[in-house]
């Protein structure tokens, strides 16, 4: 009886040994949580830049809703071999 | 993909055609014929074309034939759809303001003085015009005469390229900016329409991307004289009978059509930004239009962005 607490005692102190130095093993290589930013300090941060939106611009001569008034790409990418047609009036 | 050019109406027309070499060549040919024989049958500016007959008839009944009886017919319909803003009527106006020869012999020679004629509110209304269509006649009240340019050119242009379309497998005619595509060349997904700048001859604002059907452009800046000190253009106000007060210099109408795209295309000119909305009514959902103006900003109708590059 006596030997048995003996080996008992023993195998509780080594379970609980090899448990803990698992346990700091895997906290030791997890990832760190965030720093709070201290007051006074700044942090700087990159943000891809934003294309300036074109204005909205509305008909102001009359209630004429339907007629929008747009930038057209003045210069369109040629057509090879396209027909050239062209309206101007006469 | 061949081309054909040529010059009638006062203005120069060119013909494209995909197909078959020798079957194009033939369709250039009556396609031009055809071009050429109604310019006599249309054109005010000759004595002996019928329109100028059936202006000399005003006021009697007048036999004509199916094309010009087509044509009057369809005046007065757009006439009234664009609440008389389209009227091929005002040709005594443009005759007082100096527009009595052909553009090619006024640059030539000058313009006519300012002539005494009837104020525009003073002569009959064109939707006074009486049609017999059962013996094909017209009359036209006393002291009417009419100008069937514009319409006439693109009812022309859209016959003359379904005659052309009968020999090749897609074909385009052009006459002087009014326009009628068949089909679609072969490797290409529409028509690619450049648009001319209006205060600078040749030079492009934008190129349109058009399926099958009808281009045409009015504009204020190219038809112009000096009546005396006056500066004078061929669009004609039908509400002042002087020439049309805008701040557009051209529309540009994309339609089903030849002759409404034409129409569509001077009535929108001369309602400007404040009326064409009214103008355009019932229609703005079956053409679409582009208007430049002064500062060549363009401006369009919701359907107009789909023949555009927006940027």
């Amino acid at each position: 009886m006596k030997a048995f607490k003996a080996f008992l005692h023993f195998w509780i102190t080594i379970a609980s040994l090899l448990s803990f130095l698992g346990g700091w093993a895997l906290l030791a290589h997890s990832k760190k949580p965030l720093q709070p930013v201290q007051s006074g300090q700044t942090a700087a941060v990159n943000i891809a830049p934003m294309p300036t939106l074109p204005p909205i611009q509305f008909f102001n001569g009359g209630a004429f809703s339907d007629t929008n008034n747009f930038t057209v790409n003045n210069n369109p990418a040629p057509v090879t071999s396209a027909p050239f047609l062209m309206t101007g009036g006469s | 993909m061949e081309t054909f050019r040529f010059r009638a109406m006062n203005t120069d027309v060119v013909m494209i055609a995909e197909g078959e070499f020798d079957r194009m060549a033939e369709g250039f040919e009556q396609a031009r014929q055809f071009i050429q024989a109604n310019e006599q049958r249309f054109s005010r500016f000759l004595d002996n074309s019928e329109l100028t007959q059936l202006n000399r008839s005003a006021g009697t009944w007048f036999q004509a034939s199916a094309d010009l009886f087509t044509v009057v017919a369809l005046a007065q319909q757009y006439f009234h759809q664009t609440r008389g803003l389209f009227d091929p009527s005002i040709l005594p106006d443009l005759r007082r303001v100096g527009y009595d020869r052909s553009i090619d012999l006024m640059r030539e020679q000058g313009a006519a003085p300012l002539l005494e004629s009837l104020l525009a509110n003073e002569r009959p209304s064109f939707g006074e015009v009486q049609f017999d269509e059962a013996r094909q006649m017209i009359l036209l009240p006393q002291g009417m005469a009419l100008d069937l340019g514009g319409i006439a050119k693109g009812w022309i242009a859209e016959r003359a390229a379904i005659l052309l379309s009968g020999f090749a497998s897609a074909c385009a005619v052009n006459a002087g900016g009014d326009m009628f595509l068949v089909g679609l060349p072969e490797s290409l997904e529409h028509w690619p329409v450049a648009l001319e700048d209006p205060l600078e001859a040749g030079a492009v604002l934008t190129t349109l991307k058009t399926g099958p059907g009808a281009v045409a452009t009015s504009t204020v800046t190219k038809r112009t004289w000096k009546q005396g000190e006056i500066s004078r253009h061929h669009l004609i106000d039908p509400r002042t009978g002087e020439p049309a007060l805008t701040d557009w210099l051209s529309v540009t109408v994309i339609a089903a059509h030849a002759d409404e795209a034409e129409v569509y295309a001077k009535a929108l000119l001369i309602a400007g930004s404040r009326g064409a909305e009214q103008v355009a009514g019932d229609r703005s959902s079956q053409i679409s239009y582009l208007a430049v103006d002064r500062h060549k900003n363009i401006w369009g109708s919701q359907k107009s962005l789909e023949h555009v590059h927006v940027s």
